[in-house]
């Protein structure tokens, strides 16, 4: 009986002191955080990656270790090993996908596996070299198989812009661009109803009739055609305003000033890229990546990262080895599984008596 | 500082006043009524959400405007708090919901934004929104946490917990949500910008909190309820923490990093 207390009082002690190691590992972690927090990313990201804190990252690996074998409820009690191996899983996982890692298996093992590159891939041609991801153009490794482009392109928001008036006092009414709107600018004043969009305005000449059309295209030339109710009902159709202006001015009707406030180049909504695989000369996968939506080939992921800003011709794909991957992630769901069970299932019970 | 003549700001000035005055209704003692009206000032948030909602046509949780005014909707974490972990101190969530409305009325301008591509991802509105309740609920863990640090025991209510098993629920309460929070956001660096974790500091400082809440969690392990000084401190220190992640790297221009988008 008191060898039993004895042992179970060694054993609080054991937990005690793994818990103490765990809260100052934590807390070393925590200071280098918000130490890394004034670096900016890629600084922090390098002083991660260096060996001092690869020392620290597998001596935090063994700790987890430690714990399993020496708090036996860390084993035991399920949530709590979920969290705890979870955590485990996660920071092996990121060993094995770093930098170093993928290195040290190059040389020792002959892997030709880099951790990260960039590509630039013209329209209608094909690549398999990596360069640098600090933007240089060093080479840094090849892909055992080659991407190419079938076609790169940028997705819009649809912007409309606005129709509107400034009375003599400065003051300005406004509407949305919008076909069918109309501006009404109060008692005893004229309303003025949107009746056609143009994106590119042109004028046709057919004999003598003078004909107005979209001619599509980018935003060239947007105009807005409106018809105009005076407050004595009389209608005036067929005027147009333009957002460009003619000469930077705007329209004027009988007093009635209006303007067009077109929303300029609109905000780029999405970059996609047609990719292909080609092992041995054939395309064995197609895939269209945007922001969001990498493509997963052969060991690395295809991010959207970049374009040619001028003409559009070339995509920058920036690529990732998924070296450790599963690991990390089956971690985080255990981790996910492991707290709530913890935390909620066995704390939030309604009522629960006060814990000791 | 500025005023928002907008639909969308009436209706925020009018959650404000909803919870100030139910604020002191409830210092009179005049507890359903101030309960009734802390009630009705949330659904006014509710809606100035869903009006924000439809008016950008996304899920309003892109920009600090956006953000503070889905911290106002700390009701649900009051009620819960009270039917299942028997935490009190409305009053003081009241007041919590008064002041993160306020930067939403006042001082972070309400223009529209279209998202960028980065933003279009369905993790986009979990990975805010698990980390909007974790810190409207650490918030309130926070108050439990200055009671029991300013060595108040209990509260009157003898159906209630004492301050420190409050803090304790409350914490466990909102951890998972920070777990989670921290997790959908590092999968969504993984689709977004090809690594799940990039020592940005917005990233780094969310860390931070998660470990200072670890922390919390593994020295209540070692001492219990015996230390609750010690333990308020640590919750108090994690909400610290909560505020730098959310503010400071948004606000101060100290920091270079990826997460812009909120600025
Ligand atoms: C940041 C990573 C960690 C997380 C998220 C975590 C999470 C947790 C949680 C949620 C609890 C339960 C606390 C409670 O409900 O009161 C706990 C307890 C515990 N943790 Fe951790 N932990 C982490 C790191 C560690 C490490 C590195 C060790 C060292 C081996 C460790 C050892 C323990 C022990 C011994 C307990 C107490 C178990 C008991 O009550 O018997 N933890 N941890």
């Amino acid at each position: 009986m008191a060898e039993q207390t004895s042992r179970g009082m060694t054993k609080g002690r054991l937990r005690k002191a793994v818990l103490w190691i765990t809260v100052f590992f934590l807390a070393v972690l925590a200071a280098l955080s918000v130490y890394s927090a004034f670096l900016g990313s890629s600084k922090a990201t390098v002083f991660f990656n260096s060996p001092p804190l690869a020392v620290f990252w597998i001596l935090l690996a063994l700790l987890f270790a430690a714990g399993f074998f020496t708090v036996k409820s860390l084993v035991k009690r399920p949530a709590l090993f979920l969290c705890h191996l979870g955590c485990l899983l996660v920071i092996l996982g990121a060993l094995w996908g770093s930098q170093d890692a993928h290195q040290l298996r190059a040389r020792h093992f002959g892997s030709t596996k880099v951790r990260e590159g960039m590509m630039k891939i013209h329209e209608g041609h094909r690549e398999n070299r990596l360069y640098s991801a600090d933007g240089t153009s060093t080479v840094v490794g090849e892909l055992p198989f080659e991407l190419g482009l079938d076609d790169f392109w940028i997705e819009y928001y649809e912007s409309k812009g606005q129709l509107y008036s400034v009375d003599s006092n400065d003051v300005a009414t406004a509407v949305t661009a919008e076909p069918g709107k109309v501006l009404d600018l109060g008692e005893g004043k004229p309303k003025i109803q949107i009746t056609r969009a143009f994106k590119n305005f042109k004028i046709m000449i057919d004999g003598d009739r003078r004909i107005a059309h979209d001619a599509g295209g980018s935003n060239v030339n947007p105009a807005l055609e409106v018809e105009i109710t005076l407050p004595d009902g009389s209608k005036s159709g067929g005027h147009y305003v333009f957002a460009r202006g003619f000469g930077g001015h705007g329209f004027e009707y009988e007093g009635l000033f209006l303007g067009y406030r077109y929303s300029g180049p609109s905000q780029i909504s999405d970059y996609k890229s047609a990719l292909a695989v080609v092992e041995d000369g054939e395309v064995v996968l197609r895939k269209t990546i945007e922001v969001n939506d990498p493509l997963h080939y052969g060991g690395y992921d295809f991010y959207q990262t970049g374009y040619d800003q001028q003409r559009g011709h070339y995509t920058v794909l920036s690529v990732t080895s998924d070296s450790g991957l599963v690991p990390v992630f089956i971690g985080y769901f255990f981790l996910c599984l492991g707290v709530i069970w913890q935390c909620w299932l066995r704390h939030l019970r309604p009522g629960k008596a006060v814990s000791a | 500082m500025m005023i928002k003549n907008t639909p969308q700001g009436y209706l925020i000035y009018a959650a404000m006043a909803a919870m100030l005055i139910a604020f002191v209704a409830s210092l009179l003692k005049r507890r359903r009524t101030a309960n009734a009206i802390y009630l009705l000032s949330s659904v006014i948030v509710l809606a100035a959400l869903v009006y924000r909602g439809i008016h950008v046509k996304h899920w309003p949780m892109q920009n600090l405007f956006e953000v503070f005014l889905c911290l106002g909707l700390i009701y649900p974490v009051s009620l819960f708090c009270r039917k299942f972990l028997r935490v009190g101190a409305e009053p003081a969530d009241m007041l919590i919901g008064f002041i993160v409305l306020f930067p939403a009325g006042f001082v972070f301008s309400a223009e529209p934004q279209q998202l960028p591509p980065a933003l279009q991802c369905w993790l986009f509105a979990p990975h805010v929104g698990v980390y909007m309740a974790s810190y409207a609920i650490m918030a309130k863990a926070t108050v439990q946490a200055v009671m029991a640090m300013a060595g108040k025991a209990r509260p009157a209510d003898p159906d209630l917990v004492d301050y420190e098993e409050g803090t304790y629920r409350i914490v466990s309460m909102g951890f998972p949500f920070l777990t989670l929070g921290l997790i959908l956001g590092s999968w969504w660096g993984k689709l977004a910008w090809g690594d799940y974790w990039g020592w940005d500091p917005k990233e780094m400082w969310s860390l931070v909190t998660w470990l200072v809440y670890a922390i919390y969690l593994h020295v209540r392990a070692v001492y219990g309820r015996k230390r609750p000084r010690l333990t308020g401190g640590l919750a108090v220190l994690g909400m610290a923490a909560v505020i730098i992640t959310l503010l400071w790297v948004n606000l101060s221009r100290i920091f270079s990093g990826l997460h812009s988008y909120a600025s």
